[in-house]
């Protein structure tokens, strides 16, 4: 059976009506900006519910979402729980309430995070709204250890040039989302160097046994190299308690640099560096790419030829923050336009590059 | 309403009387007394002076007549100057000659009021002429003393004037007028003036307006003109006006038209709406003459229904409508309408027996005019070929519906087998004597009504109802065919009285009644479906509905318990299934195949189940429900319990794990999944289980031999106690499915195409099955179908395992799973991975392979798996969509 890579962004959001606030809507979606606007019948393909009475209810906003489900069917089943907690079976005895307000919509959302079912997922809960997040504080239960909750209300508001029509722009909030991979960037690209230059001689830092690329998990922390195997890097994740009754690990320390990392993030950077198309990697890259330009860009070109080169897209998927100190403004110039960069920006963008390998190196 | 304009004073009415273009009175009487020497001072003096004339001294000598008493009455009466006085007719009164004034009759009236110097009578009229000069002389001869005194005398007669107007002087007898006077008397008197004021009023009456009656004392001599047109004034006895009249007093009485002293006469106003009306009671209204069937039939049975009826004597009711007609009196016509209507609509309650034979003796026919004329007028053998029974299908389209009413209204055996039908939708009837109708004895009148009770010494029956049949025996002529119906007897109404047709309508009948005919079909297959109701059942519907519906279940029950043979003239083929069987023979299961649709549905839908659209399903879910009554009636054979209901679905679930398909050692996919009940033909397992080594044979040697002993050992025991659960048909099910688990989401076992199942099978090396087992003590759950088919009893239960046991099995899976994720296609990796994880492959290998390689043989259930998987966060779901697809996307 062919497997789906691990889905860049896929979340579970909470919808509540600014008209009325009794009113509140649970769904999924990778593009929560474009669902948004697909609720509040801006774009087609909206809900029913959110729909109804004839758009009265509209605009909704977005309170809180779960993202980080490494799958889509996952996604689903906890959009399931959640809309139903009293009949679902992966809370176990503790049947959820049936309630419709936003307290209870939270308190279910607690309990189903709390459950080994979820729990054990890398996923994270990220608040816009302060009244959801009052909520929310009041729950004193604690969350597993792989759950992780962000306050991320709306902080600014920017808008450079003409953007593409659901990109993320500004800071904070549902805006300002980042929904690619470019979280990974860095750490696919530290992966992948590591593994190409090791080669076939790459080997398990745990079982120093050989280690075939598709299996191998690098840690994603700056300098360090550790390359593991999946099941290896699991059980040490896991330890001696648990590995008996445990299969997934949730998060542990690299045996090498002792830093706490997920293990959903390792995962996730696997899941693109073997399971991601090299085309649908390039293309993805070069989307993301093309969003953090437009980002800052002023103007475009309407003759833009959209087919792009390797080396500008690979140019252009480096950070701005590994850009050297006195090209930040070279680099920003760069980002801001979409078309091919100057000789001058490109010297430094490639420059920039270099730099990184040889840190990486 | 007259407005009286106030008196004036003197000089405003001078300053009119001086724009005046006639020539006023006293050049008239000046030429007049210059014409006639011997004019009488005394007329003239009693001549009171003209209002048009301005006073003068010399006049007033000579004119005012010597009436101290009249003047000092009048003077004493005088209102002051500037008090509002009623004005006298005097004053009303037009200006006329001076020689009509002088009249001292009319003087003396005009200056009391009773008459104006204006309207003076002929006989009245003196001579003015005489009264100067004896004025003159009388002066004259006075000494100044009288002088003095005539003089103040004449100067009070000449201040008295002032108040009054010279209008009011008293006129002496007038005498003789001279002919010129009289002349002019009699001439026209000079046209009115237009302008004029009105007499001041001499006549004082205090109004008072809130007692509302002059308290003043009308005397004759005050009811003058003046007052007559003060009464003229509207006067009400309303508030309002009393209001008003109030509080324009004080202003002013002039804004109603009265003064204070007015007297108003009270008017003898009729207030019409006072009165009482006397009107005739208030007919009632015309009822509405019905003008539907129904209402016309029922116009009889209606509360109102007139009182003058046999019937209603029968019924004894409290109600008395006789009164309430005779309260209004009616017209002759509308009454006689009535009645008419009434006889017409009338309708004899007949009971339901007596109905139907009645109906029976009728001859129905159906078609245009012209066809029936041409019908009636062919020869007598098409004639009695339309009203006797059809004995061939094929008779004419015209006659098809008649046919199928004389058949149905025919059928012996009672109402219930009216409707009785065959296979092929055909009536059935009663072959009785043959012809159904027999024209010779009809005789619609020979049919009585239904007549008092007194004259029939007839047993009451529960409902008060006396049946035609019965008064036909007594008095009147039995018809050639009797039909007698025993419905104690009468398998007749068996399944066929399931009937929805005449089951509400018919209403028990009394067993006196036995049947004597025998049931023939007659198959008229096209029936008219416009048949139009029969009023008369229609009328017992409502009495009977509640006894139908008892008879009915009751039939129904008896039918299927209590079976008596039934001699067929000539049994139809179709039928056959419906002969009944006797009491004391095993009740043999109906050939439901043979019913219709809608009976089934009716059937089905007395059990409690919904509707079911496929026949197939409809019978055997009716074989089942007989056969769960009758559970001591054999199975037919053609029947199987675990048909399924829809058998055109492909089978769902884990093949069952059969001899054959251990022999085999491969999972047979095609029999059904976990509802699959063909158990049948398994043999039961209960007792095999304890010989049959369960679970995997041990592969390790003698070290697991104890171990599956034991096993093998635990379960079999257990499953004696699932055996022993006393559920009857369900605990033998539960045997068979506790060998087959079963989960509620459970898919079918269709032959995997999955790559790593597929290699797993291959490495079965002890040619199981694939099916997993349930562990000890468990029950398989099934889904239970919504149509209300016999339910699958298997049930999963976790009663027989502990936390600790979960616990240990969980890890143990764990286990498994981690020990045999090497490769990178191992689930092992897949979690790892997130990957969402297909319970039915997870559980197969564990099944198969990975327990085992963790030293469990005991066979886990997909719940067990399911639990393992919520439990340690892996993302699992079922091969197949809960739409029942294949799952594509995972």
């Amino acid at each position: 059976m062919e497997h789906r890579p691990i889905p860049s962004f896929y979340c579970c959001y909470l919808l509540r009506s600014t008209v009325r606030s009794k009113s509140l809507y649970i769904g999924s979606t990778p593009d929560p900006r474009r669902r948004l606007a697909q609720h509040n019948g801006h774009e087609k393909g909206g809900a029913f519910q959110t729909a109804r009475l004839k758009g009265e209810l509209r605009p909704w906003e977005m309170l809180c979402i779960v993202h980080g489900f490494p799958s889509s069917i996952a996604a689903l089943q906890f959009e399931w729980a959640w809309q139903r907690p009293y009949l679902t079976k992966k809370v176990g005895d503790n049947k959820g309430s049936k309630g419709f307000t936003l307290s209870t919509r939270l308190s279910n959302l607690h309990l189903l995070l709390s459950t080994n079912a979820f729990g054990s997922w890398p996923l994270t809960l990220r608040f816009f709204n302060e009244q959801a997040r009052a909520h929310w504080e009041h729950m004193k239960k604690p969350l597993p250890k792989g759950i992780r909750v962000v306050f991320d209300p709306r902080r600014e508001e920017e808008v450079r040039g003409r953007v593409s029509k659901f990109a993320a722009t500004g800071v904070g909030g549902v805006q300002g989302l980042d929904i690619t991979f470019q979280p990974l960037e860095l750490h696919h690209k530290k992966a992948a160097a590591i593994l190409e230059a090791a080669g076939k001689e790459a080997t398990c830092g745990i079982c120093h046994g050989s280690l075939d690329h598709n299996e191998a998990l690098v840690c994603e922390h700056t300098f360090c190299e550790h390359t593991a195997h999946l099941r290896c890097l699991s059980a040490n994740f896991l330890g001696d308690e648990d590995e008996a009754r445990l299969v997934l690990p949730v998060k542990g320390k690299c045996p090498e640099c002792r830093k706490e990392s997920y293990w959903g993030d390792l995962v996730r950077e696997l899941s693109l560096r073997t399971r991601t198309k090299p085309q649908e990697a390039a293309k993805k890259a070069a989307a993301a790419a093309k969003r953090k330009a437009a980002k800052g860009a002023l103007a475009v070109d309407e003759d833009e030829d959209e087919s792009e080169d390797e080396a500008e897209v690979e140019v252009s998927c480096i950070d701005v923050a590994d850009i050297p100190e006195g090209k930040e403004a070279e680099a920003a110039e760069a980002s801001m336009m979409l078309d091919g960069f100057s000789d001058g920006e490109l010297e430094a963008m490639t420059y920039a590059a270099d730099a990184f390998e040889t840190f990486l190196g | 309403m007259a407005t009286l304009i106030p008196s004036s004073p003197l000089h405003s009415q001078l300053s009119i009387l001086s724009s005046s273009q006639l020539p006023s009175p006293r050049t008239l009487i000046r030429e007049i007394s210059t014409a006639q020497a011997g004019a009488k001072a005394k007329q003239a003096a009693a001549l009171k002076p003209d209002i048009w004339e301005i006073p003068d001294s010399q006049d007033e000598e000579e004119r005012l007549p010597p009436a101290p008493k009249a003047k000092k009455a009048a003077t004493k009466k005088r209102a002051a100057p500037g008090t509002t006085t009623k004005i006298t007719a005097a004053r009303k009164t037009k200006p006329k000659a001076d020689v009509a004034l002088k009249a001292k009759s009319t003087n003396r009236d005009v200056r009391l009021g009773l008459k104006s110097k204006y309207f003076v009578d002929s006989g009245d009229i003196q001579e003015p002429e005489k009264a100067k000069p004896v004025r003159k002389t009388a002066t004259r001869k006075k000494t100044a003393a009288s002088a003095t005194a005539t003089a103040a005398k004449s100067t009070k007669k000449k201040a008295s004037p002032k108040g009054k107007s010279k209008a009011f002087a008293e006129t002496e007898t007038s005498k003789a007028v001279s002919p010129t006077v009289e002349d002019l008397l009699r001439s026209s008197p000079p046209p009115g003036r237009r302008q004029w004021t009105p007499v001041e009023d001499t006549i004082t009456t205090a109004f008072d307006l809130q007692s509302g009656e002059a308290s003043a004392e009308l005397t004759p001599e005050t009811d003058n003109f003046s007052n007559k047109i003060g009464a003229l004034a509207y006067r009400s006895e309303s508030s309002q006006d009393r209001e008003l009249l109030t509080s324009a007093q004080p202003e002013s009485g002039f804004g109603l038209g009265f003064t204070r002293k007015r007297r108003i006469e009270m008017l003898d106003l009729t207030n019409h709406k006072t009165q009482p009306k006397e009107f005739a009671p208030k007919a009632k209204k015309p009822k509405k003459r019905p003008a539907t069937l129904t209402e016309r039939s029922s116009a009889f049975y209606r509360k109102d229904a007139p009182p003058s009826s046999a019937i209603t004597s029968f019924f004894s009711s409290t109600k008395k409508t006789t009164s309430d007609s005779s309260k209004y009196p009616t017209l002759d016509s509308a009454t006689t309408k009535r009645k008419r209507n009434d006889e017409a609509v009338r309708v004899e309650l007949l009971s339901p027996t007596s109905a139907k034979k009645r109906l029976d003796s009728q001859g129905f026919f159906f078609g245009t005019l012209s066809q029936l004329e041409k019908d009636l007028h062919d020869s007598e053998d098409e004639y009695s070929g339309l009203i006797s029974p059809v004995k061939s299908v094929d008779t004419g389209p015209n006659t098809a519906g008649f046919n199928s009413i004389t058949s149905r209204a025919t059928v012996t055996g009672g109402l219930w087998d009216a409707a009785n039908r065959d296979l092929d939708g055909g009536l059935l009837r009663g072959t009785g004597n043959g012809d159904v109708l027999d024209t010779e004895s009809y005789q619609p009148a020979t049919i009585p009504k239904l007549v008092l009770p007194s004259s029939l010494d007839l047993p009451k029956s529960e409902d008060d109802f006396y049946d035609i049949g019965s008064v036909l025996s007594t008095k009147l002529p039995s018809p050639k065919r009797t039909v007698i119906i025993d419905l104690t007897s009468s398998p007749a109404v068996h399944v066929r009285a399931s009937q929805p047709l005449d089951r509400t309508q018919s209403p028990p009948l009394p067993s006196s009644f036995r049947r004597a005919n025998s049931i023939q079909r007659i198959a008229p297959r096209s029936i008219s479906p416009s048949l139009p109701p029969r009023p008369s059942i229609s009328a017992d519907s409502s009495l009977a509905a509640a006894t139908a519906r008892s008879l009915t279940t009751s039939s129904a029950t008896a039918a299927a318990k209590k079976r008596q043979t039934v001699s067929l003239a000539s049994p139809p083929p179709a039928p056959a299934s419906r002969t009944t069987q006797t009491t004391s023979d095993i009740p043999k299961m109906p050939d439901f195949g043979g019913y219709l649709k809608s009976e089934l549905q009716s059937e089905l839908k007395k059990y409690g189940f919904k509707k079911i659209t496929s026949r197939a399903a409809m019978i055997t879910t009716m074989e089942k429900c007989w056969l769960a009554q009758n559970p001591s009636a054999q199975k037919p054979q053609g029947s199987s319990e675990d048909s399924e209901p829809e058998p055109a679905k492909r089978p769902r679930g884990r093949p069952r794990k059969t001899a054959s398909m251990e022999s085999d050692g491969t999972a047979e996919q095609t029999t059904t999944g976990p509802r699959a009940r063909s158990t049948s033909k398994e043999p039961k397992k209960t007792t095999s289980k304890a010989v049959e080594p369960r679970g995997r044979p041990a592969s390790k040697g003698s070290d697991d031999a104890p171990h599956a002993t034991e096993a093998r050992a635990r379960s079999a025991s257990k499953d004696r106690d699932v055996v022993a659960n006393p559920r009857g048909r369900a605990a033998s099910k539960a045997l068979d499915d506790t060998l087959q688990p079963v989960h509620a989401k459970s898919r079918s076992r269709s032959a995997s195409k999955d790559p790593d199942v597929a290699s797993r099978e291959k490495t079965k090396s002890r040619g199981r099955a694939a099916s997993p087992k349930v562990r000890k003590g468990k029950k398989s759950r099934s889904r239970s179908s919504s149509r209300g088919r016999k339910k699958q009893v298997t049930r999963v239960k976790k009663t027989g395992r502990d936390e600790s046991e979960t616990t240990e099995l969980y890890a143990k899976i764990s286990e498994a799973v981690r020990v045999n994720g090497k490769s990178k296609d191992s689930f092992h990796h897949c979690i790892l991975m997130y990957d969402p994880v297909i319970l039915e492959d997870l559980t197969i290998w564990l099944n198969t392979k990975g327990l085992g390689t963790v030293g469990i043989d005991e066979e886990v259930s997909l719940d067990d798996v399911r639990g393992w998987c919520d439990a340690n966060g892996v993302c699992a779901l079922a091969r197949q969509t809960q739409r029942g697809l294949e799952r594509k996307r995972y």
